[in-house]
């Protein structure tokens, strides 16, 4: 997608749904904006967001954006709470920008100025709309699918990440991979959860000492060419009750279609 | 005969007389015992004491030696981490067609930058920005173990 299509379609997207980020973090762009002295020289990039419009455009960790569309961002001095006035230009700027406007942004990396105004390189951008619709091979061998550990499970929802310790009984293997082939059907499972201690409101040892054996079962039923995703499921309302290990729960928390190859 | 048989001799014969004029007390032997009994338990109690303490002396150095050790382990730089993934990510061949698990990681740092962003909006301190920066390195792990699975081999 064309860099330039897709921030107006972020855009729009944002005024349309009183999109709570601001413009350039919805542009995949991550800033220092904490103070006017961070910003001296322009807005220092702490990260693009994989996939997105600040990815594509070829923005790195350790770029500092000079100027975005002929304004500059270089010595713009603190805002009325201390915060890089720059920030607050680069939001208004995008914000102006018409649907179909340009963005050019010149960007010092390593002593050198890149005019960053076309796409470096082809990516798709990050379409969470489209998960759902995430498409598997329809001609794949039907009869099996997957359990996932994979750790991306929304923190918002109070999920985090979790560990087969049983699958069917037996240990899951091969050991280090976060996935699991298995028969499409019902599997039971033994699950451990990982989730931090910090999220718990109680001290490091108490939680060590109560959260031993706190292991659940559940019950899985894995369709054909799907990857059941596992998390562990916080309980914020009991998050102190180990007694009973109320305070969490193992959940399949998405199920998306995969090839099981 | 000599005169050591003489003295066992004599005192043979004065023993019995000895012994009817110096009877020992009655409660002699149960107050030697009693005294036995206390030095016994003293001592017992004295080494009690002394492995109480030389075991409370190593349990508090093993305790602080480990709180130094934690105090002086560098911590962790969540922010440096995340940024060194994100270049290894951006050195990977772009993927012609992303894994539904590469897409559901890239939705997720979305969501999650957007937070991160705000934070630093506010001025969030950085005991609020490391949990964030810890995440972002975890999820950009995810999607590089991602990106590397779905590299075709070199064999």
């Amino acid at each position: 997608m064309n860099p330039r299509i897709a921030l107006a379609s972020i855009l729009l997207l944002c005024s349309a749904a009183a999109c709570a980020a601001s413009p350039s973090a919805a542009l995949g762009l991550l800033v220092d904006s904490t103070s006017a002295q961070a910003a001296h020289d322009g807005l220092r990039v702490l990260g693009a967001t994989p996939g997105s419009v600040a990815d594509q455009l070829g923005l790195r960790p350790g770029d500092v954006l000079v100027d975005v569309n002929g304004i500059s961002l270089a010595n713009l001095g603190a805002d009325a709470d201390g915060r890089a006035l720059a920030a607050a230009t680069l939001n208004s700027s995008l914000a102006d920008l018409a649907p179909v406007a340009p963005l050019r942004l010149r960007v010092l990396r390593n002593g050198v100025t890149l005019a960053l105004n076309s796409p470096l390189r082809a990516a798709a951008a990050v379409d969470s709309v489209a998960l759902a619709d995430a498409v598997a091979d329809a001609s794949a061998t039907g009869g099996c699918g997957r359990i996932s550990t994979f750790d991306v499970a929304p923190r918002n929802q109070h999920m985090y990440g979790a560990t087969i310790l049983l699958l069917d009984g037996v240990t899951p293997g091969p050991s280090g991979t976060p996935s699991f082939r298995v028969s499409a059907g019902t599997h039971k499972l033994l699950v451990a959860e990982n989730i931090p201690t910090r999220e718990m409101g109680v001290g490091p040892y108490a939680s060590l000492r109560s959260r031993r054996d706190n292991s659940k079962e559940l019950t899985v039923t894995v369709k054909p060419n799907t990857t059941a995703l596992l998390a562990a499921r916080l309980n914020t309302d009991k998050a102190a009750d180990f007694a009973h290990a109320a305070y969490w729960d193992p959940v399949i928390w998405r199920e998306i279609e995969e090839n099981c190859r | 005969m000599n005169e050591h048989e003489l003295n066992f001799r004599d005192l043979a014969v004065r023993l019995p007389a000895a012994a009817t004029t110096h009877v020992p007390p009655a409660d002699l032997w149960p107050r030697i015992a009693a005294t036995h009994l206390t030095r016994r338990r003293q001592r017992r109690g004295r080494r009690l004491a002394v492995a109480s303490g030389a075991l409370a002396l190593v349990a508090a150095l093993t305790f602080m030696a480990s709180t130094w050790r934690h105090a002086a382990a560098p911590a962790i730089d969540w922010q440096a981490r995340a940024q060194a993934l994100e270049l290894q990510l951006d050195a990977l061949p772009t993927p012609a067609a992303k894994e539904p698990l590469a897409r559901l990681a890239e939705s997720e740092l979305a969501r999650l930058d957007g937070n991160l962003q705000a934070a630093y909006d506010r001025g969030a301190p950085p005991r609020d920005l490391d949990p964030l920066w810890q995440r972002r390195s975890e999820l950009l792990d995810a999607l590089l173990s991602v990106r590397r699975q779905a590299l075709p081999s070199r064999i």
